[in-house]
């Protein structure tokens, strides 16, 4: 449906200067006549969705609401924990997006979603119409009765609270105690809890001689890479790694450092509680957290649109379609989203059988890593995506080349994502 | 640099111009690509920028050329291997003629690949998958093969042969995820993409 080239000049003629000195209005209105995408959330999902609509159209006018000037990755912030990277090789920020895509970022927070008028408020009290929006807010952490994040860290968005986790573990003592707790799927990352089990074992084994890793899963077992995970707690990290399933954490002692679990209290030099997870806050403001848990966007994956209002998009790991929730899928998402819109847009249908897919290294050592990965085919059978399970598979070893690896897949991922 | 605060306008005005100029879309990328400073603070991405950079620039060559409906134009070492040969490919092409049944033609959206495949319907969103791991359009940024370079037929014969294989290999993996006909549109669309056919036997 692109207008055509004359109405398009037409509308600018009869615009004339009028734009450049319109009075800050509640609601901000584009000088375009292009449909307008507005994205809230600049992670993974949300700047691949950016760049991907307008590296795929120039028919459409696409805005970034994103709180943040700098974006720390989650992927490889593991590796913050025992040396092997700092904080400021895994930052990433916007001007390439703007610069070279086109892209508007707004740095603000989103206050509300009205689905009828088609606007969103912005942390300044401004509204943005749009045509269509897609949500991409990533994770919301539920309370933990006594947890306080500021001590106790999650570590689980990158940042800050990653570095201070690496901050307790540099001054823990040799012969001491980390204790970490997993909730129970689905979390973002589902490799990543066992992958920091390994590598602050391996850290502790060079440093700290002497050290405990408790591992306090709400899983009744290893979630993902069961071998893998399964060989380096019982071999690589025998008598470090001490793997518990089934412990539900019930409260925390954030002075103290206990988890209490019905298994009883674990004490630790450094505690580590990664707490249940839900979608990001605005998904839940808007209204749109209508799956069977109450904790995600139902969605139709050919279009990530919500089941429960129109014009609205949701992507990553807000989403209920049940694939994982990781940095690389949502990506894959994001195109599915981004060409679904754009197809919309032009008065189509978004296509019929969308492909995505997984795959992650995960460092086991400071010099070692595994992977794992899946291809998901839309079933139209069931509306929903599939895992091909000929697809699914995981390296039957750690070795160094996966390591290295890791770092040429995350290479591209980054840039397909942020540049 | 505010580019944020002045480029809707801008950009409208200036795609405008071009719009009306050649009648063509993907316009309003390409300029920016010409300012772009690809600046990050993230040393990874540094080098990416820098590459991507001179890979941007057969998108400023089209800016100032016409529709981009043939790339061929791009590059000069186009279609060594695979030019004129429109059989190339044999029985991969398909019978969908409906590109991805939105967008202009450009670019990013080719509608036909030098093997002389029609581009189907999705293989945009299809080839789009192996970017995450290969680079936007199939170019990497690191030790991870390019896929753009590779002819339709190279793209085909390769991915289907690690469809056969049974090794413990991340791209085995891959492979068997998709159909063959989705293997084909994927090669069509990646061996049409500006770039392309360097005619480069690498695996």
């Amino acid at each position: 449906m692109s207008p055509n080239p004359l109405s398009r000049r037409h509308f600018l003629k009869a615009l004339g200067v009028g734009a450049g000195i319109a009075a800050a209005p509640a609601i901000l209105r584009a000088a375009s006549t292009k449909p307008q995408v507005v994205v809230v959330g600049g992670g993974f999902a949300g700047a691949t969705a950016a760049k991907y609509l307008r590296h795929w159209s120039a028919d459409v006018d696409v805005t970034l609401v994103e709180p943040n000037a700098t974006y720390y990755s989650p992927i490889l912030s593991n590796l913050i924990l025992n040396g092997q990277r700092q904080l400021s090789q895994l930052q990433f920020n916007y001007n390439t997006l703007a610069a070279k895509y086109g892209i508007n970022v707004v740095q603000d927070r989103v206050t509300a979603v009205d689905s009828n008028n088609q606007t969103i408020t912005l942390g300044n009290g401004n509204k943005l119409p749009y045509d269509r929006l897609i949500l991409a807010p990533g994770i919301d952490f539920m309370p933990v009765t006594g947890l306080d994040s500021s001590k106790v860290p999650h570590a689980w968005k990158s940042g800050a609270q990653v570095q201070q986790l690496r901050q307790q573990l540099a001054a823990m003592p040799a012969g001491g105690t980390f204790v970490m707790s997993i909730p129970k799927a689905p979390y973002r990352c589902p490799p990543g809890p066992y992958e920091r089990a390994c590598v602050v074992a391996d850290y502790l084994k060079r440093n700290k001689p002497g050290s405990k890793v408790i591992v306090l899963d709400g899983n009744p077992g290893i979630t993902v890479e069961r071998e893998t995970f399964d060989h380096a707690f019982t071999s690589t990290y025998s008598g470090i790694v001490d793997y518990v399933p089934n412990a539900d954490l019930q409260a925390v002692d954030s002075e103290r450092r206990i988890a209490m679990t019905g298994f009883g209290d674990y004490q630790g030099d450094v505690l580590n509680v990664i707490p249940p997870h839900r979608a990001g806050g605005i998904i839940h403001t808007a209204g749109l957290a209508n799956d069977a848990s109450g904790r995600w966007a139902g969605v139709n994956p050919l279009s990530y649109e919500s089941t429960a209002a129109a014009n609205i998009h949701v992507i990553g790991d807000s989403q209920a379609t049940g694939q994982p929730k990781a940095g690389h899928i949502a990506n894959a998402e994001a195109k599915v989203c981004a060409d679904a819109i754009l197809r919309l847009l032009a008065g189509g249908e978004p296509y019929s059988a969308p492909v995505t897919n997984s795959a992650c290294y995960s460092p086991i050592s400071a010099d070692t890593a595994s992977w794992l990965t899946a291809v998901f085919q839309y079933d139209a059978a069931s509306g929903s995506m599939k895992l091909v399970p000929e697809s699914f598979g995981a390296s039957t070893s750690v070795t160094n080349k996966n390591y290295r690896k890791m770092f040429d897949w995350s290479g591209n991922l980054f840039s397909d994502t942020f540049a | 640099m505010k580019l944020s605060t002045i480029t809707p306008l801008a950009l409208v005005l200036l795609t405008g111009t071009l719009l009306a100029g050649c009648g063509g879309s993907g316009s309003s990328e390409d300029i920016t690509n010409t300012n772009s400073s690809l600046a990050s603070s993230s040393n990874d991405n540094d080098d990416n920028s820098g590459q991507n950079q001179s890979g941007s620039s057969d998108d400023t060559q089209n800016s100032s050329g016409q529709n981009n409906y043939d790339d061929s134009d791009d590059s000069g070492d186009d279609r060594d291997d695979d030019s004129g040969d429109s059989d190339d490919n044999g029985g991969s092409s398909t019978q969908n003629d409906s590109g991805d049944g939105t967008s202009t033609p450009d670019d990013n959206n080719p509608i036909v690949s030098p093997g002389g495949t029609i581009i189907p319907d999705g293989a945009r969103l299809l080839a789009s998958q192996c970017f995450q791991c290969h680079g936007t359009n199939g170019r990497s940024l690191t030790g991870i093969d390019s896929l753009l370079g590779e002819s339709e037929r190279e793209l085909v014969e390769e991915t289907l042969e690690m469809k056969r294989d049974n090794d413990n290999d991340l791209m085995t993996f891959q492979a068997h995820g998709y159909s063959d006909a989705q293997i084909r549109a994927i090669a069509a669309y990646i061996a049409a993409l500006p770039g392309s056919g360097g005619g480069g036997d690498d695996d």
